[in-house]
Order: C-alpha cells, then structure tokens, then sequence
C-alpha cells in the first residue's frame, strides 16, 4: 500500500532524468499529488464535499460534490475508488448543469389535450402527486381487476440497482406482467453473445487495460463511450506514460474518431465487417505458429504438424489444453479464410492483416475490445463478437492480468422480504412477452426493446392498454424512433417518469417528474471493467431536491403502497421491504448495501463518508462455465440452443444468417445485410455516441453543447453528416452545407462536414442530437440519425441494428 | 521568487474536455447559446482543439491540443491594455482587474492565440461557485462588458491547490508547478521530455508548456 502513496512528483524524481527513464518505470501509480480535500465536513459547515454517484451511462462512477450554503457548486471524482483511479469522465461533471436544468419537470403533469402528435400541445395541467398516483393506481387496478395485468407495459431506460430491482423487478412482478422491457437491446446485447459462446457467461467483459500491452478495438472509441468510461479513460492514460511497457493501441472503425485520434494506428474497415479482420488474423496466427499453447492447446507431434492454409488437420493429431474445438473451426472455415480473403471483404490490406496478426500475437498480453460498431448488425454481429472474442483465446489472453476478464461488481444483500404473487399476478406473469423474449424468433435474447414497438402495434400477441416508462426516450434513441411515436399514440394511457419533457413525455398522459442522481438514494456497481478493479457506488442526495419530484424506487414504494390497499399480496411484497430500516429509498438503499457496509468498521456513515466500496483484484482462473468446461472455439451454447429450439433453414433466413451446417456454430465470415439498394442508397449510415453525450440526457446542457464536437472539428451546438472529401465530390457537395440524409424510412436534414476520416461508403453522424423536445437547448439542435434509419435485429441476442441503413446525400 | 507553468502531456491526453468543463464550473464562466456561437463570440477560458489537420484517407493525422491562455512572460495584452486592467503578477500569472477593465478589448486583439473572451452576460448561475473570486476583484463571476480570461485559477493557486484543470483531467495530463524549483514536476518534465511552446515566433514566451 506504501507504493500507492509516492506521490507523481516522487516518481518523476525517481526516474532518473533522460527521457528513457521515463519509460522504463516500475509500479503504476496513481496517487495524484492534489491535496484533496476530505469527502465530507461537518453538516453545519457551510461548504461541504458529499459522496455520491453519476447516472451517465452504466459506469456507474463514484463522484463527490461541493455544497455550498445548499448548493452544488462543483462535481470532482472520489479518491476512494480504485476502479475510476478517483477520477471522472467528463459527462459526470454535467450533472450539475442538469440537476439545475430551468427545463426540468417540477411537478407531476396531466395532459389535458387527447390528440397525440408532434404538433399537438399536450396543454399540460399541473396535478399532485396523490392525484398522480391515485390516477396511475385506478387504471392499474382496471386492467387488474379484469384479469389482463399482462397489458401494463413496464419500460425501462438508465436505471440504478436498487430501482432496476424495485420497480421494474418486483413490482412488475407483483403487479403480474411479463412485460417488462429494457432499453438493453438498443445498448450492447449482442457484446453478450461473443463472451457465451466462447467462455459461457452471457455478459459485459472486464477489459484489463491497467496491464496490457496491446489493445485492438473493433468499433469501439473507447475513449469516448464504453463501459466503464473513466476506468478507461484513465488507464489509457497511464498507459502512454508511467508504466514499463507502452501498449499499442489500434482502432477499427470506419470512422476515426477521438479515440482513433489519440490511438497508434487507426484502420478504416468496410462498415460491418470486422469479424473477416479478426478471422484473417486468427488464420495468420494458426498459420505462423503463434497461439499460446499453454492455453490452447498444441499439436501432439509439434514439429511435423502445423496448420497450413487450405489444408485439413486430423482431430487425432491435436491435444486440446483449456480450450476445445480448435481444429474443427480450423477445419469448417478457417483453413480458407487468410489474410487475403480477409482483406478483400474488410478493404484492410493483406500485409497490414498479417502485420497485425503477429504484433497482436507476440505482444502479450493483448486484448481484443469488442462493441456497437462491430457487433449491432444483423446476422453477422454475434458472429463478429465471437470472432473477436476468439483472438483473445488464441494469444491466452483469457483471464489472465492484462486480459479479457470476466466482469464482477460487488454483489447486495438479498431483498429483505419475498415477492408474493397472487393468481392474478401468476396467471399475468406467464402470459407471452410482447417482445417475444427467447422465443424461437429470438432465440437467447433477455429483451427485445424495439421489436416491442412494431408487435405493439399489430396488438400481438395482445393489446398494450397502459405503460409506464422511466428514463426512457425511445421515441429519440431507437433505431425507426417515429414507430415509437405511433405505439405511443396507439396506448390508451402512458405515464413517463423523467427528469425532462422528452419525445417520449409528448405523447404521455401523465409525466411524472424524477430526480437527478444528485437527489436520491440508489447504488451500483459498474457494467464491465476497464481494470481487475470493480466496485459499487452509493447515490445519496447532496442537495435537498430542487422540486416536487420522486426518484424510481420512491415511485415504486408509493405504487406498491397504493395498489396493496387493494390487493393483499401486493401489500405483502411491499410492506416491510426496506427490512428493519424503513420502507423508504434509504431504508430500502441501506438494507440492500448491507453486505457492502457492514464490512466497514464505521458501518453506514462510514459507507456513507466514502461513497464507494472497491471489489477486487479480480482473480484469474482458466474455468468457464461452457458446456465443455473449457473455452470453445466451437460454440457448445450455440449448437445445444439451436437444437433444443430446432432451428430450421428458414430460422436462420429470418436471423439473417447465411451459414448452414456447422458453420453456424463456429466464428466464420458473413457479409453484413444492409437496408436499402445500393443503387438507391448508395451510401451506409454509421452513429456514434460523442463523449459528451449521456445517452440522450446532456442534450439541454449548454455545457455538453459547445464543446460538442470540439475536439476533432472545432464547433458545438451541433452534429455534423461527416462525410469523405472524395464522396462530397461525387454527390456535389461542399463543407458546411446543409444536405439532405435519405433512406428507405426517411429524410433528415443535416450540416456537411468533410473529412478525410471517414470512410468513403460512409456517412457517420453523432447520435445524441436533433431533439424536438427536452428543453430549449436540446430542441432543433442537429439532425437525429435514429429517424430515417431501418429496423432489423440480432436475433439471437435481440439487439437493435443501428449501423446498417443505406442512404443517399444530396444538397439541400 | 515563484513562477508558475503549466505543463501538457499531449501523450497522456484523451481529448476528453473534462478540463474545460471543470474550469467553466470553478470559474462561474457563462456559456454561449447558438447565436452567439454562431457568431463565434465564444465562452470558454480553455478549449480542446484540433490545432493541426493534415494527411489524407486513410491516413489523416489530427492533433488534438488542450489550450489556455499561455500566461506569457512577455504578454503582449499587457502592453495594450489602455487601463492597466491586464497585469501579470510577481508569480507570472496575468490577471484583468475587471474594476479597472473597460471592456475595449484591445488586449483581445492583442492576443495571438484567441485566449480572451468578451463576456456578454450576466445571468446568474444556480451552480455559481461563491469561492471561485480572482485576486483583486469583488466578485465571482465574470462581470458583462469586460473581458475575460484563464486565471491559472489564481484564487486556488494561492490556497495551495492546483487549477481545476489540473485536478479534474482524468488522465493526469496536466502539471502544475513552480518554475524556479528545480525539484518540481513542471522542471522534471521539462528537462525529461521533448517540450515546446505555441509558436515561440511571436516572441511571447508562454509558461504553458506541451510534451509529446
């Protein structure tokens, strides 16, 4: 621990004093020389620092703030915690600006005008939060009391652990709904698959970059948004300088961004196909004798047998060590897949593939990032995610310190009291999901957050009559969002809880307003890991609430309250819920930290005092939970679902997958399905999430808006239709003039940039803007990709296409 | 005698802008809106920006610089100042008394780097930062019609701590220190590193250092 106390100045000191010092440094250390002030002063004081957590994004990171004379005044990371390197990204520090939003909502809302539109003014009436609750509770009890709980729709968009368990889990649960919808399949479902199929855990990885030494991200600008942003931020950092190796840092992505800006190499790959990139590599890395054999496994007569292109090996000849089906993928697919192959589909030269199949095989430990932009694709998307999964198996980079790990944060207490479910809430509860959850469509998804949209509309497998949506705006962030807009038109009641009057709000019934981080009790750990670090943060107000407003768990207890006067076991679930600490959001918060605060010899306030807990080092053991115990470059999971489903031909049509046979169940090459012809469209549209963007939210904040797009081009106040010089040539147009966006489902209108990073067959915007709503600074700022682009899915996992709409430009 | 620099790590930075935002919330500096911007009247004491485009598809090459008022040891703003609002201190750092300060904005266009802002608001904030007053003013915040400019957060400087900048870049790409101590961070970095200074020509000499 003495280490982590030599300040930075000590440590340059240390160094000796020739540049080359500098780089051959031992332990990383973080410490910064900062006085940093306490977490917390006494409560009288007038200026206080109070720990607390940023709801930005699924990081989830710890942050204190100053309160001066009961306000905050300022927002700084917490030094407490070892996986944010006490550090903040720079979308937390906006909370500020949007905790004291003058477009906040301030008090529960009624629409008074029944026709839903854009152009329609709902003619809000301002009622009481009785009134509210007493309204939401007789339509709820309605659909009850007829025997249909099953047409309450619960949707859900950022939340925290506490709320995703309260509301969205037990009362939903308690109520008698299945259908319970997250945003998650318009996040990074498909991530998931990858890490299933190759180790066995459907979830988030932990990405070791403290210890690395070479990072290959595909479709990733990690930088700018991933999971968790600041641990990446901050590792990356440290990573440049300060550590005795400098990792190499590549980035795929057909468009250079931030991240590419600041990477070692940036390789503008043809959109969608960064599954060939990493299946020609890992042929190159068979073929020149670089896998790890301690993890792989190894030829039986190492020095007569090797993996030459094209050519089968016998099983017979091979000894598996922690992994298995090696040579059957080798066999299926990947004996004709080189370089060569993998250059013509991904447009990345041949020489640059093998190049980087050895520098990623020979710097160890190397890690692959996988995201959005090489996974949200249909058909092909969780077959990119497994194929980049694998390079980490072949180099034996799999649970091992500067590695691909598997994410844990800290685990809760369990709830203090069972849900009880009368026959109401059984009976409701076991009914078909409209999303059509792992069914044979979707055959391993959790959610499907837009297919909700298009079966609500078609009444299957039954009508929606009421839906309750918190911190979601799907009418903004779904891929074909104007669907959204119709669904909503289409619910006979509709209840939005949200900090701001969203796309969403405009077509509710009643708006219920929510808290900002800043105002209430939750706690979670982060989603994924940028180091072996983890841990959770504890949300508390800092400030009084500024207005009339309940957070998610405070609006759960009060639903549960209500309906229980009606229905004993809803009572039952709800009462006594916060166990011997209240039936509050802090009673409820405290009771489910406890396995994290008790711990701690100053218990709650110290939990408190310190707003975080650290979880971790992470311990690596080469165990998976696969059906073969092993890590599976033939995937077990896949094949065994597929049967247990019997997946037929026209299945795999509908999933978008082209493969047949075995080919289904290893990584291998499809090309990616667009939306659009290409005679048409001659062009595909690509998003990405800027770095000031907290997935829609920071739109109303001035902050977030001038500083935009600062960093590459220079404005703000905007999003751009980035486009490639040689393009605007061909398309006949100039910078800075307004084009026109055109796909099948529509037309946007957008600022031209050029730029000579971006790929020529693309046109990349920012998603984030172009809101017709959320406040007077967010309204009719930019174009919002999401409207004209195209809806197909992931099947397996559920997730939402986001990067496969062909669409044309043209001057406006 | 102290004289404080600035040092930027160009390798250590992510371009994140968190440094910006952390200044405009120490400093109480207003923001802009879309007229304004549009306008190019900006409101930022600091900025991150591409200073230098060049290569083509598919290899383009932006550099991105963090960039703040230079705090120069021969600053021309100074010189221009009709009123002498503008002064450097003992210490280096140079300062707009905004009692003194006309709102001409000679020292603006005195400055080769875009480093002063005319403010042209004085709607109050809600996350105003009561602490946050320069030496030798009365208040907080940037008062309307006067010029403002990048502090090296003076008022936190002389309670032993480091600008906001400083404190809030997660990537630890900013140092902060004393000149005149050969022990200092700025003085390691400098000697260790390759270092240089925004276009040395104008003769200038600015305490806001980069290494690569």
């Amino acid at each position: 621990m003495k280490k982590n106390k030599i300040t930075r100045r000590d440590f340059i000191k240390a160094s000796g004093t020739t540049a080359a010092g500098l780089m051959v440094l031992g332990p990383t250390l973080w410490t910064n020389p900062q006085k940093e002030p306490a977490t917390t002063v006494a409560a009288e004081a007038p200026e206080k620092w109070v720990a607390s957590g940023c709801n930005g994004c699924v990081g989830w990171c710890p942050l204190r703030v100053k309160v001066v004379d009961g306000k905050a005044v300022k927002i700084a990371g917490n030094p407490n915690s070892k996986w944010t390197r006490g550090k903040l990204c720079p979308r937390a520090l906006l909370n500020l600006q949007i905790l004291y939003d003058p477009d906040r909502v301030k008090k529960p809302l009624k629409r008074t005008n029944p026709n839903k539109g854009r152009n329609e003014d709902p003619k809000w009436v301002e009622i009481t939060w009785d009134e509210a609750i007493a309204t939401i509770a007789s339509k709820l009890k309605e659909l009850r009391d007829r025997g249909t709980p099953e047409r309450f729709a619960l949707f859900r968009g950022r939340y925290g652990a506490m709320d995703a368990d309260l509301l969205y889990g037990r009362f939903g649960k308690a109520y008698g709904t299945p259908n319970t919808i997250s945003h998650s399949a318009l996040c990074a479902e498909t991530t998931k698959s990858g890490n299933w199929y190759a180790r066995g855990n459907y979830a988030y990885s932990a990405f070791d970059f403290e210890d690395t030494n070479y990072i290959l991200s595909f479709g990733v600008p990690f930088l700018e948004s991933h999971r968790p942003t600041t641990g990446m931020l901050a590792a990356f950092a440290e990573g440049r300088r300060g550590r005795a190796v400098r990792p190499k840092v590549v980035i795929v992505d057909p468009r250079y961004s931030v991240t590419a800006a600041r990477a070692d190499e940036w390789l503008p790959v043809n959109p969608g196909t960064d599954g060939a990139l990493a299946l020609g590599m890992a042929h190159e890395i068979l073929t020149a004798g670089l896998w790890d054999r301690r993890f792989v496994g190894d030829f039986k007569d190492p020095a007569n047998k090797k993996f030459v292109a094209g050519q089968v090996v016998a099983e017979e000849d091979w000894l598996d060590a922690y992994s298995v089906g090696l040579v059957k993928w080798w066999n299926i697919f990947l004996k004709d897949f080189p370089p060569a192959e993998a250059a013509k589909a991904t447009g990345i030269a041949e020489a640059t593939i093998k190049r980087l199949a050895r520098e990623f095989a020979i710097t160890r430990p190397a890690v692959t990032v996988r995201g959005r932009g090489s996974e949200a694709w249909p058909g092909n998307g969780t077959y990119n995610s497994y194929a980049i999964y694998t390079l980490n198996g072949l180099v034996g980079s799999v649970d091992v310190k500067g590695g691909i790990n598997h994410y844990s944060s800290g685990s809760f207490s369990p709830e203090p009291i069972p849900i009880a479910q009368d026959d109401t809430a059984k009976t409701g509860g076991g009914k078909p999901r409209i999303d059509e959850k792992k069914t044979k469509k979707f055959p391993y998804a959790d959610v499907i957050t837009n297919n909700a949209a298009d079966n609500i509309l078609k009444d299957y497998p039954y009508p929606i009559e009421m839906a309750l949506g918190y911190w979601n705006n799907w009418t903004f962030s779904a891929p074909g969002s104007k669907r959204w807009e119709e669904v909503l038109k289409k619910i006979p009641f509709v209840v939005h809880h949200t900090t701001h009057l969203s796309e969403w709000s405009m077509y509710s019934d009643v708006v219920l307003p929510a808290k900002t981080y800043l105002e209430k009790w939750d706690a979670s750990g982060p989603g994924g890991g940028a180091s072996t670090w983890s841990g959770v943060t504890l949300f508390q107000p800092v400030v009084e609430p500024l207005y009339d407003t309940k957070s998610e768990v405070e609006l759960a207890l009060a639903l549960g309250k209500k309906l229980g006067e009606s229905y004993p076991s809803i009572k039952q679930s709800f009462d006594g819920v916060g166990g011997p600490y209240g039936d509050t959001a802090e009673g409820y918060t405290k009771a489910r930290t406890k396995a994290l605060w008790e711990k701690l010899p100053g218990g709650w306030d110290e939990f408190r005092e310190k707003g975080t807990v650290n979880v971790g080092p992470y311990k690596f053991k080469w165990e998976f939970s696969t059906p073969s115990k092993k890590f599976e470059f033939y995937s077990g999971n896949l094949k065994k679902l597929f049967a247990d489903l019997k997946v037929t031909d026209a299945d795999l049509d509908t999933y978008h997958i082209k493969a047949r046979g075995d080919l289904v169940y290893v990584p291998h090459y499809e090309p990616p399905t667009f939306i659009g012809d290409a005679a048409s469209f001659p062009l595909v549209l690509i998003t990405y999430k800027n770095q000031l963007n907290q997935e829609g939210r920071s739109a109303n904040t001035p902050w977030a808006q001038e500083l935009y797009l600062n960093p590459l081009y220079g404005t703000g106040w905007n999003n751009l239709a980035e486009i490639n010089p040689e393009t605007a040539r061909k398309y006949g147009v100039a910078d800075g003039d307004t084009v026109s966006v055109e796909s099948e489902v529509g037309r946007i209108v957008a600022t031209a940039r050029l730029s000579e990073g971006i790929h020529p067959t693309v046109v990349a915007m920012s998603y984030g803007q172009g809101h017709w709503a959320y406040g007077k600074w967010a309204k009719g700022t930019g174009a919002n990709p999401n409207e004209i682009m195209g809806v197909m899915y992931e099947h397996i996992t559920g997730m939402a296409a986001y990067f496969n709409t062909r669409v044309r430009i043209s001057k406006a | 005698m102290t004289r404080y620099a600035m040092v930027i790590d160009l390798d250590r930075c992510v371009a994140c802008q968190a440094c910006v935002i952390a200044c405009k919330m120490e400093n109480n500096v207003p923001d802009s809106t879309p007229t304004s911007f549009k306008s190019r009247k900006m409101t930022l004491r600091s900025r991150v920006v591409p200073l230098v485009s060049q290569g083509k598809y598919p290899n383009p090459q932006v550099d991105i610089y963090p960039v703040l008022c230079n705090q120069c040891d021969n600053p021309p703003c100074v010189a221009a100042c009709p009123h002498k609002a503008t002064y450097k201190r003992d210490d280096g750092i140079v300062l707009i008394d905004w009692q003194k300060c006309q709102g001409c904005r000679y020292c603006m266009a005195a400055c080769p780097y875009g480093a002063r802002n005319f403010i042209q608001t004085d709607e109050p904030k809600d996350y105003h930062n009561p602490a946050a007053i320069p030496p030798g003013n009365a208040t907080a915040r940037p008062p309307k019609n006067k010029v403002d400019k990048c502090t090296f957060c003076a008022h936190l400087v002389d309670n032993g701590q480091e600008p906001a900048c400083v404190t809030a870049c997660p990537a630890r790409a900013r140092s902060f220190g004393d000149l005149n101590d050969p022990q200092s961070e700025v003085n390691e970095l400098l000697a260790n590193r390759k270092a240089f200074v925004l276009r040395p020509d104008f003769g200038t000499k600015p305490r806001v250092f980069y290494v690569r």
